[in-house]
């Protein structure tokens, strides 16, 4: 295996591992209607990397991610005691998630560009952006939902 | 001459009028039977609050009574013309049941008490649960019906005194796409057209606008045009064969939830034909790269399959777009409250700044509201915005709030966009907001998935209060009901569609113990005791002319600059902002040369990410935009979440008729529009009438994973697989009709989503089953 397909690797484990912190929050979350919503939008983006990924790297044999669906799925329903503070939790583990899998995108295209690899190339150009922008939407939610939870008694 | 029936016969006769003409004026008239002209004692001067037209009229007085209304032959919005709601809908004044007293809740019930101790009431439990809680335990949910004057002293009362971010108008249902739309293209807030531009156009466009219901005297001025030499072509995009529909050149009726494939397909075919003003694009824009890539993404065929429109119509509609001389394009709800709202709404846009039609006579963009004063809303900031569309995100913005008010800036919640209305409810519902003031709208009938609401609003632990004219269906749910007087039976001034202020002079006294809504919010203020930081009082007005002088100088330098106007100017007729000593008399359209308010230190939003509501950074901001131009905003279609099943094979879309308003609340109570309208239906296509054997009158039960509505059947022209329910019908004027079986609301069936740029709830979005529960008797 070359050290390429390491990187393309790691990023397809990172961008399952996204796609699985956005399953649980919208999972966690059925009461809060942007939380699954977003969530939803933002877990078909995430599957759709895992699948090409895996398309382009079809000789690593990567495969689709394990239970992940094209978008994670739900009605919304009524909110549990103290959903608050858990929304934060899991708000954070998808900003986390995507900095890491935003972080194996850069890798993978600065690699693609010294080797020229214009397929590899057209893939990050395709999904990285999305994935910065999942990660923007966690932290923009976190700001916005932090006073409220945390100050008001 | 025998007056004409304006019930059946809503936008009267024609005055038709040829391209650059002034539009000829026609006054309508109607007063009490058996009342002459001649008898009237006074005529005050107004303008409608029935809708976001900003219809001007004088309200006739005799006998200390309100006797009827007169259309003003001079106002440049109506030219003496007015509307069935606003001809009949006075009489909603004298209702019998308008409350007169304020009401306190005791051992369960609503009982009569005096001000003194309603307003001592929810002032301190004000303080208390600002004590205890902090301002974030207090919330406002205002309306689209009020006056700018009582707008901005709530906005000075939350947001410089409480601190609360919790301010938000029942306009997040109308008009808060209209305003994102305009922030993400412009920088900021602000209608670029004006209605003068139908009198120039020479093709006009109407996406998801049936402006023949909404706002009925401008479809009157586009019936004149029509009717006139020289006629414009029109464009209709609307899955109803509306009024608009039927008199269009081209009419398309795209599949719900495709606006954005639809767009996206029109500027296709006008890029690839090459129908850009590359000049204009060049010097007025940024973005232009990105979109053509974006929209390089999807062919016009490919458009018209998605949205299932015919694809020559979808070429032929962009030739007149692309080919037009004179480009008037207006947008509404069927863009709003649909899927991808704000991205829609935003190509739009794009389609102007592509083909260079800003600020030249004719050449006009409409966002449109839908409330008479949901204007106000957005630039006094009780909208989920700051006052004078200052920038939540600009610390020199908040720093000039601050000033103005003698407060100190971190009063003022900034950390963060100021909560929207959804998002409030979602506060109360999780119990963190404890305090909720309501003014002049009706949640518990006009907000989606009302099982939910009923239950947020009868939560254990919140504080409710209410401030209406009647006991509506939200106020039965309150802890105080505060008695408000309306549009006659009070002074102030508000604004229209296309930035006209009129003001609204006070006719004649409320009934009982009524108070003007600026006067009851002045008396919370006081009793409040809210200070600015030299130890003054916060709000240094205390009538609506003191008010609007307040107003005029947090307004001045800011684009909806009100400085140069008096109540003086606007009792001689409309103005439109902004109006300063160098235009003393208003200006008729933005951005004349293409001087945007979109400067990151002037702007009043950075901007969205469309698809995930995140807000961009200002780092990115100034390296996008550095010079203030407008920007092209491209985006992708995703297909709606909530698509038709076996279980719920329909789309459902809701709506207004040009009879009522809002939740009946006025126009209920009008003989005429009650009679024109009096109950509830349900709209299906002939096509689906045949396949499932039903017929007009029968009885359906149209019903969602939410909830259930039963209505009666009008095939019209739908289209097909589609289904229309009227929103307006609630339960005040039924017994016992929370009876699930019984249920009329619209609202128990629409889902709890909102297009997370703009936050408006998509009421257009749900999936529906239908059966038939009883045969036309």
């Amino acid at each position: 295996m070359t050290k390429l397909d390491l990187v393309l690797r790691q990023v397809h484990q990172s961008e399952t591992e996204l796609g699985r912190r956005l399953a649980a929050l919208v999972d966690r979350h059925r009461s809060d209607a942007d939380a699954v919503h977003v969530g939803q939008l933002l877990g078909g983006w995430t599957a759709r990397h895992v699948r090409r990924i895996a398309e382009t790297a079809e000789g690593l044999e990567l495969g689709p991610a394990d239970g992940l669906a094209d978008a994670p799925a739900g009605e919304l329903a009524r909110p549990g005691p103290d959903s608050g503070t858990a929304l934060l939790a899991d708000l954070r583990r998808v900003h986390l998630a995507a900095a890491g899998a935003s972080v194996d995108w850069v890798v993978l295209g600065q690699a693609a560009q010294a080797a020229r690899d214009e397929g590899l190339l057209a893939l990050v150009q395709e999904c990285h952006p999305e994935t910065l922008r999942t990660q923007r939407w966690a932290l923009a939610r976190i700001k916005e939902s932090a006073p409220q939870l945390i100050t008001v008694s | 001459m025998p007056e004409q029936n304006r019930i059946t016969e809503p936008w009267g006769e024609r005055t038709p009028y040829g391209p650059g003409d002034q539009w000829p004026t026609r006054v309508d008239l109607h007063l009490a039977e058996g009342i002459d002209p001649g008898e009237v004692e006074r005529w005050v001067p107004s303008a409608s609050l029935l809708h976001s037209n900003g219809d001007a009229m004088d309200i006739a007085v005799l006998d200390g009574r309100i006797a009827g209304v007169r259309g003003r032959a001079e106002d440049r919005v109506n030219r003496g013309r007015l509307g069935p709601k606003d001809l009949f809908g006075w009489q909603a004044n004298h209702a019998e049941d308008r409350l007169r007293h304020p009401l306190v809740r005791r051992g369960g019930r609503l009982v009569e008490t005096t001000w003194d101790e309603a307003l001592d009431l929810v002032a301190a439990r004000t303080r208390t649960t600002l004590d205890e809680h902090g301002p974030g335990a207090i919330g406002f949910y205002t309306s689209g019906q009020l006056f700018l004057e009582e707008y901005y002293t709530m906005a000075v009362l939350a947001r410089g005194g409480i601190g609360t971010a919790h301010l938000d108008g029942n306009t997040r249902l109308c008009t808060a796409t209209a305003s994102e739309a305009l922030k993400e293209t412009f920088g900021c807030d602000g209608q670029p057209g004006s209605y003068d531009d139908v009198d120039h156009a020479d093709v006009i466009a109407l996406f998801g606008h049936n402006v023949a219901e909404t706002q009925d005297v401008l479809w009157s001025r586009m019936l004149d045009r029509l009717a006139g030499p020289r006629p414009p072509a029109l464009v209709c995009v609307d899955p109803r064969r509306t009024p608009v529909a039927a008199a269009a050149t081209v009419h398309l009726a795209p599949r719900p939830g495709t606006n954005l494939m639809l767009m996206n397909g029109l500027l296709r075919e006008i890029v690839d034909r090459g129908w850009v003003d590359e000049d204009y694009v060049a010097r007025a824009t940024v973005g232009y790269d990105e979109l053509t890539q974006e929209l390089g993404r999807v062919t016009v065929t490919e458009a018209a399959e998605v949205c299932d429109v015919p694809e020559s119509d979808l070429r032929e509609a962009a030739r007149l777009l692309g080919t037009a001389d004179r480009l008037l394009s207006t947008v509404l709800q069927g863009f709003y409250q649909s899927h991808q709202a704000t991205a829609a709404s935003v190509q739009v846009n794009n389609l102007h700044l592509l083909r260079g039609m800003i600020g030249r006579p004719g050449c006009g963009v409409l966002q449109m509201n839908g409330q008479p004063t949901a204007e106000n809303t957005r630039e006094t900031g009780a909208n989920g915005d700051l006052p004078g569309f200052r920038n939540w995100a600009n610390d020199a913005h908040v720093q000039e709030l601050a000033e103005l008010w003698h407060v100190d800036p971190s009063v003022i919640p900034h950390h963060g966009p100021p909560t929207h209305a959804m998002q409030i409810l979602r506060y109360v519902e999780e119990g963190s907001i404890r305090f909720l003031h309501v003014s002049a709208t009706n949640p518990a009938v006009s907000l989606p998935e009302l099982a939910r609401v009923r239950d947020v609003l009868t939560r254990e632990g919140l504080f409710l209060v209410v401030q209406d004219l009647f006991l509506t269906e939200t106020a039965e749910l309150a802890d105080v009901v505060l008695p408000a007087a309306t549009w006659g039976e009070k002074t102030g001034t508000f604004t229209n569609a296309d930035r006209t202020v009129h003001l609204s002079e006070k006719a004649v006294d409320p009934p009982g113990e009524a108070r003007a809504d600026l006067d009851i919010l002045l008396d919370y203020a006081r009793r409040l005791d809210l200070r600015d930081r030299d130890g003054g009082p916060l709000i240094k007005w205390h009538d609506a002319e003191s008010a609007f002088e307040a107003w005029k100088e947090c307004s001045r330098g800011r684009l909806c600059d009100y400085s140069g106007m008096t109540y003086a100017r606007l009792r001689d007729g409309g103005v439109q902002w902004p109006c300063t000593s160098d235009a003393p008399d208003g200006t008729d359209r933005l951005y004349v040369h293409a001087d945007f308010a979109a400067r990151p230190d002037a702007c009043e939003s950075y901007g969205r990410d469309l698809e995930t509501g995140a807000p961009v950074e200002v780092v990115e901001y100034r390296s996008l935009n550095p010079d203030g131009k407008a920007m092209l905003k491209a985006a992708r279609f995703r297909p709606p979440p909530e698509q038709p099943t076996p279980e719920h094979p329909f789309h459902l879309v809701t709506g207004r008729t040009i009879y009522h308003f809002h939740t009946r609340t006025k126009t209920g109570r009008v003989p005429e529009l009650q009679a024109a309208a009096p109950e509830v239906w349900v709209e299906a296509s002939a096509e689906d009438a045949a396949d499932q054997g039903w017929r007009e009158g029968d009885l359906l039960q149209v019903s969602t994973s939410r909830g259930r509505v039963q209505a009666r059947l009008r095939i019209s022209g739908i289209r097909p697989g589609v289904v229309f329910l009227p929103f307006h019908y609630g339960y005040w004027d039924v017994d016992d009709a929370r009876e699930a079986d019984r249920a009329r609301a619209a609202n128990e069936l629409t889902p709890t989503t909102w297009d997370p740029a703009s936050k408006q709830p998509l009421f257009k979005a749900g999936a529906a089953a239908v059966v038939r529960i009883e045969e036309e008797s």
